[in-house]
C-alpha cells in the first residue's frame, strides 16, 4: 500500500521527485500550488463526481422497500438536506443514539429502504483505486449541501454531551502495542507523517480549517474518503482491531472533532494527498 | 474555605484536561463503548485496548503527568530497557533506516505475517528530509 502511495505521489510531484534534493518546503509549496489549482476550479476535484452520484442515489428508489432516501430525517425533518450536516452528529430519538451523517444514512438505508444491516457493514470502505461505497457517496452529497455553513451542533441533549465527553476521553486514550492515542499525532502544531501535515485538534483554528474538508478526495488512493473511513484507517495504523462503521466509538470521536471545529466552515469535498 | 474547595475542584478538572467532561467519563463507560466498537475482534485483539499502567496514567492525565508521576513512570520504564548484550550500541545504520521506514507489522492487515515488523518510526519522527511519502 505504501508502495502504491509512493508511486502516485511520485507522479504528482514529478519535477521535485526527479531532482530529489529539494527541501520539503519546496515540495510542500508545489503541492500547495496543485491544491490551489484544484480549488480554483471546484469541478476539477474528482470528489464532485461522488457528490453527483450521491445525489442520484439519494433520490432514486432502492432497497427491498423500493423507496428513495428523501424521506430520511437527517435532523431537520424528511426531505430537508440543506444545512443538516452542519448540525451533525446529533441525537435521534427514533434510533435512541447519537449519529453522525454516515451512521444516520446507514440507519435510513436499513429502516427505510430495508437493506440488511450486516451487509451494509461488510467491507464498507473502498480499497485503493476503488470508488467510495454508495453510503459514502450519499454522505458526501449530504455534506456538500451544507457547504458555506459552519459547524453548529448544540450538544445539548444528555446523550450528545455524553458522546462529546467520551470522544474527548477516547482522543487522549493510549492503547495498542505501539502505545498510540489520537493525541500522539494530533495534539501539536506542524506534526506530520512523511509529507502529510497533521492537524492539531486541540487548537480551534486548525480544527476549524480541517474538519470541514471531510469527506475528502484522496489523490493517493483515488477515491473519496469519509470521516468514518479516516478514523478506521487511523485505528488500523494504531494497531487496534477493525472498528465497525458507525460505532458509538467513531461517532464519539467525530462529535469531539466537530465540537473542536465549531464555527469552522464546511467545504466539501476537501482534497488530500 | 468554600472558594478554596471550588478552586481545588477546578484545578483538578483542568489538570485532567476535562473540558467537556463535566460529567467525568467513567472507565466502565469507555469500556462499554470499546466492547461494541470492535465486534469482529478476538479476545487477544481486544486486550490491545486496555493499555498498561503507564499508558493508563498518561491517558488519565492527558499526557501531562505530575512531576512525581513522571518520575515513577521513568523509573518503571527504564527498568524495562534491554541493551544489546555485547554492549555495542551502534549497528548497521542502513538496516536501521530500513526498519525505521517500514510501517509493516501488527496491523490487522499484516496477518498472516509475511515479513519482519518495521519500527514505524516515521509515524512520529522525521527521517530523511527528502522523504515525501
Amino acid at each position: 500500500m505504501n508502495g502504491i502511495r509512493r508511486n502516485v505521489c511520485a507522479i504528482l510531484l514529478v519535477a521535485s521527485a526527479a531532482h530529489g534534493q529539494q527541501s520539503t518546503d519546496a515540495i510542500e509549496r508545489k503541492l500547495e500550488t496543485y491544491r490551489s489549482m484544484m480549488k480554483a476550479d471546484p469541478w476539477s476535484n474528482p470528489g464532485m463526481l461522488d457528490v453527483e452520484r450521491g445525489e442520484a442515489l439519494w433520490k432514486t428508489r432502492g432497497g427491498p422497500m423500493n423507496v428513495s432516501l428523501e424521506g430520511c430525517d437527517l435532523g431537520l425533518g424528511p426531505r430537508e438536506v440543506d444545512g443538516a450536516f452542519a448540525l451533525l452528529p446529533r441525537y435521534f430519538a427514533d434510533a435512541d443514539r447519537v449519529l453522525d451523517v454516515e451512521a444516520r444514512i446507514l440507519w435510513c438505508m436499513e429502516k427505510l429502504q430495508g437493506f440488511e444491516r450486516a451487509k451494509l457493514l461488510t467491507r464498507p470502505h473502498p480499497g485503493s483505486g476503488m470508488p467510495v461505497k454508495d453510503f459514502g457517496a450519499i454522505a458526501t452529497y449530504v455534506a456538500y449541501r451544507s457547504n458555506g455553513q459552519s459547524f453548529a451542533t448544540a450538544f445539548s441533549h444528555p446523550k450528545e454531551k455524553e458522546a462529546l465527553a467520551l470522544g474527548e476521553a477516547l482522543f487522549f486514550r493510549r492503547s495498542g502495542p505501539m502505545d498510540f492515542a489520537c493525541s500522539t499525532c494530533h495534539a501539536d502544531t506542524g506534526k506530520r507523517i512523511r509529507l502529510q501535515l497533521l492537524p492539531f485538534f486541540s487548537k480551534a483554528a486548525e480544527a476549524q480549517r480541517i474538519v470541514g474538508e471531510w469527506p475528502a478526495y484522496r489523490v493517493s488512493t483515488a477515491h473519496v474518503m469519509t470521516m468514518q473511513h479516516r478514523i478506521y484507517d487511523c485505528l488500523w495504523q494504531m494497531r487496534l482491531p477493525e472498528v465497525e462503521l458507525g460505532s458509538d466509538l467513531s461517532v464519539a470521536l467525530i462529535s469531539y472533532l466537530v465540537k473542536q471545529a465549531e464555527g469552522g466552515q464546511i467545504n466539501v469535498p476537501g482534497l488530500k494527498r | 474555605m468554600k472558594r478554596e474547595l471550588i478552586l481545588a475542584l477546578f484545578v483538578g478538572l483542568a489538570g485532567a484536561g476535562a473540558s467537556y467532561a463535566q460529567q467525568v467519563v467513567e472507565e466502565s463507560t469507555v469500556e462499554r463503548i470499546l466492547s461494541t466498537a470492535f465486534p469482529k475482534a478476538s479476545a487477544d485483539w481486544l486486550s490491545r485496548l486496555k493499555g498498561d499502567e503507564t499508558m493508563q496514567a498518561c491517558s488519565n492525565r492527558r499526557d501531562a503527568p505530575t512531576a512525581e508521576l513522571a518520575r515513577a513512570i521513568k523509573v518503571r520504564e527504564r527498568a524495562t530497557l534491554q541493551y544489546p548484550v555485547d554492549g555495542k550500541l551502534i549497528g548497521d545504520w542502513k538496516r536501521g533506516e530500513q526498519l525505521a521506514q517500514s510501517g509493516y507489522g501488527l496491523r490487522f492487515t499484516d496477518y498472516p505475517v509475511t515479513q519482519e515488523n518495521g519500527g514505524n518510526c516515521y509515524a512520529c519522527h522525521q527521517l530523511t528530509k527528502q522523504e515525501v511519502s
